[in-house]
């Protein structure tokens, strides 16, 4: 069974300044250099953050820009590893956090798929099972045998976006819905998501877009400064975050 | 209030067996008092980022995971390791032969030269020089490479979960690949100038696999200080430049006399030593052997250390 539990977690980013990244900074005596590198800078990304989620629960993480969803979605993600606290993840997860990671623009259709597959850790042969399917889905013919630097946006997106929706995940983290292509695409993408929502248990997605939240989503935690503003049901917590 | 005096706990994140689960099945590790004044200053990249009790069980444990979850995803890092070089050649018309082509022409020309200095003949010169120099560049190219290993994969280690063991798999095979097309040269120099294989010819195989447990260590540990202090990069490839004229490359240390004992300073010359008299089918030096394999040993277990204790942190510092 799918879960996720967090306790206490704080994720603290280091700032490394051009003077503090470099060894001269540890070589030369410490009174050249002066009080600064002494005190490192730090970004308190996410302070003591604990929440608990149940196969079943479709959260919605909502904040203004700079809350700290990202960096949740990262340790989720198994990124991000807390300095603080305790994470524990239970079942596949699946990060679609950035699609086109792993896409090379030089590269064949054929071989971005192949290496996209791999790093979503799907086996060979599950690849070239489904090329067909991914292929037909992403609705680019012979331009599969092209290399990516000849693809439109459009194309490019449809292709990350088909080989990326294959996983069958048990936990699904989300940044942001991604919705690609024309009206058309547009149309069959949300529905090819919805069956990717389906097929996972736990599902947290991060966005601004509060009606489709609403719609999806039966929890939500509230993220502000990096701290849990608010966790609850998905109604009432949007609610007050939308008054707010 | 400064974080390390919260008294909070610490529950480092560790890979399970099954797939890229987090799981934090190990006791807690109980915060230590906190260390007086001037202990506490003379590691404050860590008291200051809040990564205490680095050096629990639970650490060590993740770092093993890591290398094992690695090895076992051995196919990927092959894969990022080979498209990675197809990437640099793609739309050249030799490719990676490019580098084969190069190294024939540095043998040849530069050999040459160096045949007349050291007054012997270019057949006895020439097998030298070339299986000491395809050994120098495959021990160069694990230092330059190491260096970028994890600022490199800034991308994957930002937005995926994977072993770091995995890039530091896929950077060693980029090189050995490498590595591999450089040997038709050294064969034609063989076939050309008569060498033949003798027994000692199988010493080939612990002394690659020797030289490509160092390119591992290298990696790992230069890819870990180049992310986190990025000055070593260029101190390197200075450094580099130095190296190759201190490592009997061009020259046989036994006619620099007493000078040439020297040369056993640097680490370079026992494993370009070991590739070469096994190349060539000689007798190896013991001596270069036994550095060898005492390098590796203190390698591993300082390689190890230091990734069991930095490994969480290599993510903050791309």
């Amino acid at each position: 069974m799918a879960r996720i539990q967090l306790d206490e977690v704080s994720v603290d980013l280091p700032v490394y300044s051009a003077s503090a990244r470099s060894l001269k900074a540890r070589l030369l005596p410490a009174g050249r250099i002066g009080e600064g590198p002494r005190h490192q800078i730090l970004v308190h990304a996410l302070r003591d953050v604990s929440c608990e989620f149940e196969a079943g629960d479709h959260v919605a993480l909502v904040g203004r820009n700079g809350a700290g969803k990202s960096t949740f979605l990262s340790v989720l993600a198994g990124i991000y590893e807390p300095a603080y606290g305790r994470v524990q993840v239970e079942g596949r997860i699946a990060a679609l956090l950035d699609i086109n990671l792993g896409m090379e623009d030089e590269a064949t259709g054929r071989e971005n798929v192949m290496l996209r597959g791999r790093l979503l850790g799907m086996s060979k042969a599950e690849i070239t099972a489904r090329l067909a399917e991914i292929v037909e889905f992403a609705a680019l013919g012979d331009h599969i045998d092209l290399p990516l630097t000849t693809y439109s946006t459009g194309m490019r997106l449809r292709l990350a976006f088909s080989v990326s929706t294959c996983v069958a995940p048990d936990v699904l983290l989300l940044d942001e819905i991604i919705g690609v292509g024309d009206v058309e695409f547009a149309k069959r993408s949300t529905e090819r998501m919805q069956q990717l929502i389906q097929r996972s248990q736990i599902l947290v997605v991060a966005s601004h877009n509060t009606h489709l939240l609403a719609e999806l989503c039966n929890k939500a935690i509230w993220l502000e400064g990096g701290r849990v503003r608010e966790i609850g049901p998905a109604a009432a917590v949007m609610a007050r975050y939308q008054s707010s | 209030m400064p974080r390390a005096d919260r008294g909070l706990r610490v529950w480092p994140v560790r890979y399970l067996s099954a797939g890229n689960r987090l799981s934090m099945s190990d006791p807690i590790p109980t915060r230590p008092a906190a260390p007086p004044g001037p202990a506490m200053r003379s590691a404050p990249a860590v008291q200051m980022t809040g990564h205490a009790r680095a050096w629990s069980r639970a650490a060590f444990m993740a770092a093993l995971a890591d290398l094992c979850d690695g090895a076992r995803n051995w196919r990927l890092s092959a894969l990022l390791g080979w498209s990675e070089l197809r990437r640099r050649y793609r739309r050249s018309l030799l490719g990676p032969f490019w580098i084969t082509l190069s190294m024939a022409f540095f043998i040849l020309l530069v050999g040459g030269v160096f045949s007349q200095l050291s007054g012997s003949s270019m057949r006895e010169f020439m097998p030298y020089i070339a299986t000491g120099y395809a050994t120098w560049l495959l021990l160069s190219s694990f230092i330059t490479d190491g260096c970028m290993v994890f600022i490199g994969s800034l991308r994957f280690l930002r937005q995926m979960r994977l072993p770091k063991t995995t890039f530091v798999l896929a950077s060693v095979w980029r090189d050995l690949l490498v590595f591999a097309h450089n040997l038709p040269v050294v064969l034609l120099i063989f076939a050309l100038a008569g060498v033949r294989p003798t027994a000692w010819t199988l010493m080939l195989i612990p002394a690659f696999l020797a030289t490509a447990a160092a390119g591992l260590i290298l990696a790992l540990v230069l890819g870990m200080i180049a992310a986190r202090f990025r000055d070593l990069i260029p101190i390197v490839s200075s450094l580099l430049q130095l190296l190759f004229f201190l490592t009997p490359v061009l020259y046989q240390p036994a006619r620099l006399g007493r000078a040439g004992q020297l040369l056993a300073f640097n680490p370079a010359t026992h494993f370009v030593e070991i590739m070469r008299s096994a190349f060539l089918g000689e007798a190896p030096s013991a001596a270069s052997w036994l550095a060898v394999l005492g390098m590796l040993a203190v390698g591993a277990v300082g390689g190890f250390l230091l990734f069991a204790r930095f490994r969480a942190r290599i993510t903050y510092w791309v």
